[in-house]
């Protein structure tokens, strides 16, 4: 088998020819840092089989952030492995000085130049460039079909070469100056670096120039503890060849990689902002109150005509109305994953707009308008790609806490991102919210997707001020330049958000359903119960139910579905239809409004709690296993009581503050809370003043026995 | 010799040298071509000017004013 690395700078398109070669759906955006871990595929090419390993984007082999320490620790221990090095034509220049390190690192390299961009900002003579540097160049649009044969065949050719006996020799004229200035400066380490690099003369040199970088990698294995502040001459020397290069084999550059004249507008920095919200409540709207919920209502009239009545009606001519299997499919797959399925539409209209927001290159953008608030609060503008994928899914998004440059952060963001009202939550605040505030549930929904992220950012900011002290983070962050999304890539995110969705329906919410379907239809003696039978999810729901009674849902069922609900949120919904009893003919909403009901409110304070709870209360199961790998289980397990206690705190607030409502009328109640706020922040604010005051304003010239905080 | 937060708009401006980064920070701005004598040009600034675009060998990227106050670039050419 031939084993070959997928290597290049940050979005040049790795994961998108990864995808072409393998034939695989990995997810692929127009930003830095889609990819965050490394990817293997085994494909066949004419009698030969490759094992391409996709890595996340570097521009050096020298790791700032998490991603980029999995990719070039990757790069460095299968270093005999051939590196297929994808270099954006755009911007060829800054990608080939990655392309000098992998050189000076001795690796078997293929250069692989992707023409993404139909409007070339320069030409390229290929074969000048190739003879020059002595490496098989390549020049392929990675998403075309026919790049698979162009690459594969280079790759084969080189794995020949390999296997008679060839070692890369490749054309690196500043080498000697850089090793003059090596032997000069690391004469005593000498011995050390010989003995660690088993005398093999490309690691030598490799080691020798990674010291000159103050690469603290390589000081560590090679027990070095001396600052050598050579960085500069190392990329001087690098940038010298790369200019080089491009004068003799590169036409003047047309444009500037990145730039648009639309940032004039979407980065007005008045308008950014405003722009930015806008954009984002009409993707909203568009999901959740228009287009998403006429196909929705669609897809329930059909799945009702054509699948679940006569299923059922056939089950009930077959085994009689009583029967168990009748309750079986009727509450567990009817009621309990049709109240689910219906949402389809609008899960995979989301992601769509998710995605298009990604493929754009508008990500980019936000995070530098961002960067403003998020920074105030201790995390990086980078931040808000992790939160905005929250929206979709938890799971996914906290996995790209690995753009983050220092461990706090990545630790801060993980925690933070439950917090986000993912896709699978929106049913729960639909159907729900929908029963009892009919048009107006519109605001409790964006009221709950506000206060998520409100709650996220006061968090981050108690964080930051207390345990989790993050470092300053660079925010050096490369701009793509603005594509649309092409009709294949739509329906391809489509036709893969609808399979995700399904899969996930038919397996775990199947089996979940199936299970609580059991406990709540069995008693612990395992006879089958009736409607009012103590069932083994009732006598457990009653022990935990106190707990919730501060809260206004201390009955049995709510309590039931919200532990339910910790498997996958959707399960919160078809539990209580499962509770309830909702048939093919009833619905959700009717039923959580009758006190009869194992699961009701008795009002609308209830309901809001019982929603901010949902939204709050504790991470799903795949989420929480992402987080115990990425985080530790000390910080996953702080993050779990942190985030049940604030949802808990908060249902509370607001159930007492409705029940005042309810009870006293509304201004009788926010009169006396305003006056409560304003207090508060009047102490806030005179102490700040007083501690400013306090404050030597000639700190740095002042006398050290000035007594005056400096 | 001026900071880079103190440069104007869409004005051309030649590096000097990067001063008081750690060097992991000062590393990855060589890598990415901020070199003595290469050309700089600051596009715009976020709202409260806590990031700077700039433009620096035919691309665009984003850093924040503590780094951009560290960048020394001499008189606009």
């Amino acid at each position: 088998m031939i084993e070959v690395s997928l290597v290049g700078n940050a979005n040049t398109g790795k994961t998108t020819l990864y995808n072409t070669l393998t034939s695989s759906h990995e997810h692929v955006g127009n930003w830095h840092g889609v990819t965050v871990e490394e990817k293997s595929c085994v494909y066949k090419y004419k009698k030969d089989e490759i094992n391409i390993v996709d890595l996340p984007g570097i521009y050096s082999l020298c790791p700032l952030s998490f991603e980029e320490k999995v990719a070039t620790d990757f790069i460095f221990l299968h270093r005999n492995r051939i590196v297929v090095n994808i270099c954006d034509a755009s911007n060829l220049q800054r990608n080939l000085y990655l392309t000098l390190s992998l050189f000076e690192l001795g690796c078997p390299v293929i250069l692989v130049v992707n023409q993404i961009d139909k409007k070339k900002i320069c030409n390229i003579d290929y074969d000048g460039l190739e003879k020059q540097l002595n490496v098989p160049i390549v020049y392929v649009n990675a998403s075309e079909k026919d790049c698979k044969d162009k690459i594969s065949e280079a790759i084969v050719n080189l794995n020949t070469k390999i296997n008679e006996g060839f070692k890369p020799k490749y054309n690196i004229p500043y080498l000697k100056d850089i090793l003059f200035v090596c032997n000069q400066k690391l004469n005593k380490y000498d011995k050390n670096i010989h003995d660690k690099s088993q005398n093999n003369e490309n690691l030598i040199d490799f080691y020798k120039i990674k010291l000159l970088e103050d690469d603290d990698d390589i000081k560590e294995k090679l027990a070095i503890k001396s600052d050598f502040d050579c960085i500069e001459i190392v990329a001087q020397k690098r940038y010298e060849y790369i200019e080089q290069l491009m004068c003799k084999y590169s036409t003047k550059r047309e444009r500037v990689y990145g730039k648009s004249k639309l940032d004039k507008i979407l980065l007005n920095r008045f308008l950014a902002l405003p722009i930015f919200l806008l954009i984002l409540f009409g993707c909203f709207y568009l999901t959740f109150f228009s287009i998403g919920v006429w196909l929705s209502d669609g897809l329930d009239f059909l799945l009702e005509k054509f699948i679940s009545l006569p299923l059922l009606n056939l089950l009930i001519d077959k085994f009689g109305e009583g029967s168990a299997i009748v309750g079986l499919v009727d509450t567990a797959l009817i009621s309990g994953v049709g109240s689910i399925i219906t949402f389809l539409p609008q899960v995979a209209l989301l992601f769509f707009f998710l995605s298009s927001l990604e493929d754009s290159g508008y990500l980019s953008r936000v995070a530098f308008v961002f960067e403003d608030i998020l920074g105030k609060v201790g995390l990086s503008g980078k931040s808000i790609y992790t939160l905005l994928m929250g929206f979709g899914c938890s799971t996914t998004a906290v996995l790209t806490a690995r753009n983050m440059e220092d461990k706090n952060s990545k630790i801060k963001i993980g925690l933070l991102t439950p917090y986000m009202s993912c896709s699978a939550k929106f049913p729960v605040y639909a159907v729900i919210g929908g029963a009892f505030f009919g048009a107006g549930n519109i605001f409790v929904i964006v009221g709950l997707y506000l206060l998520g992220v409100v709650v996220a950012v006061l968090l981050s900011y108690i964080f930051e001020k207390t345990i989790l002290i993050s470092k300053e983070q660079s925010f050096i962050l490369e701009f793509p330049p603005y594509r649309m999304m092409s009709i294949k890539r739509t329906c391809s995110v489509l036709w893969l958000n609808v399979k995700l969705f399904i899969q996930r329906v038919g397996s775990l919410i199947l089996a979940m359903n199936i299970i609580i379907w059991v406990l709540s239809n069995f008693s612990i003696t395992f006879n089958y119960v009736t409607t009012d039978g103590e069932s083994m999810l009732k006598t457990f729901g009653k022990i935990f139910a106190p707990i919730f009674a501060p809260l206004g849902f201390g009955n049995w069922g709510v309590v039931s579905a919200l532990i339910a609900g910790i498997v996958a949120k959707e399960v919160v919904l078809s539990s209580i239809a499962m509770f309830n009893h909702v048939d093919a003919t009833s619905s959700i909403q009717a039923s959580i409004l009758l006190s009869t009901s194992a699961v009701y409110f008795t009002s609308k304070s209830a309901v809001l709690s019982f929603l901010v709870f949902c939204l709050l209360y504790l991470p799903c199961i795949s989420t929480f296993s992402v987080l115990l790998k990425e985080i530790g289980w000390k910080w996953t397990l702080f993050g779990v009581i942190i985030e049940f206690v604030v949802a808990y705190v908060l249902s509370f607030i607001i159930y007492t503050i409705g029940r005042c409502v309810e009870y006293f009328g509304l201004w009788q109640t926010l009169t006396p809370i305003l006056i409560f706020a304003i207090f508060i922040l009047s102490i806030f604010y005179i102490t700040n003043k007083i501690k400013k005051k306090r404050t030597c304003p000639f700190r740095d010239k002042c006398s050290k026995k000035c007594k005056i905080k400096r | 010799m001026i900071s880079l937060s103190m440069a104007r708009f869409n004005y051309k401006y030649k590096i000097i040298e990067l001063k008081d980064l750690t060097f992991k920070v000062k590393r990855r701005l060589y890598e990415l071509g901020f070199l003595p004598c290469h050309i700089i040009k600051v596009l715009r600034t976020s709202l409260l000017k806590r990031s700077y675009l700039v433009e620096i060998g035919g691309y665009t990227l984003t850093i924040r004013r503590d780094i951009a106050e560290n960048i020394y670039v001499s008189d606009k050419l």
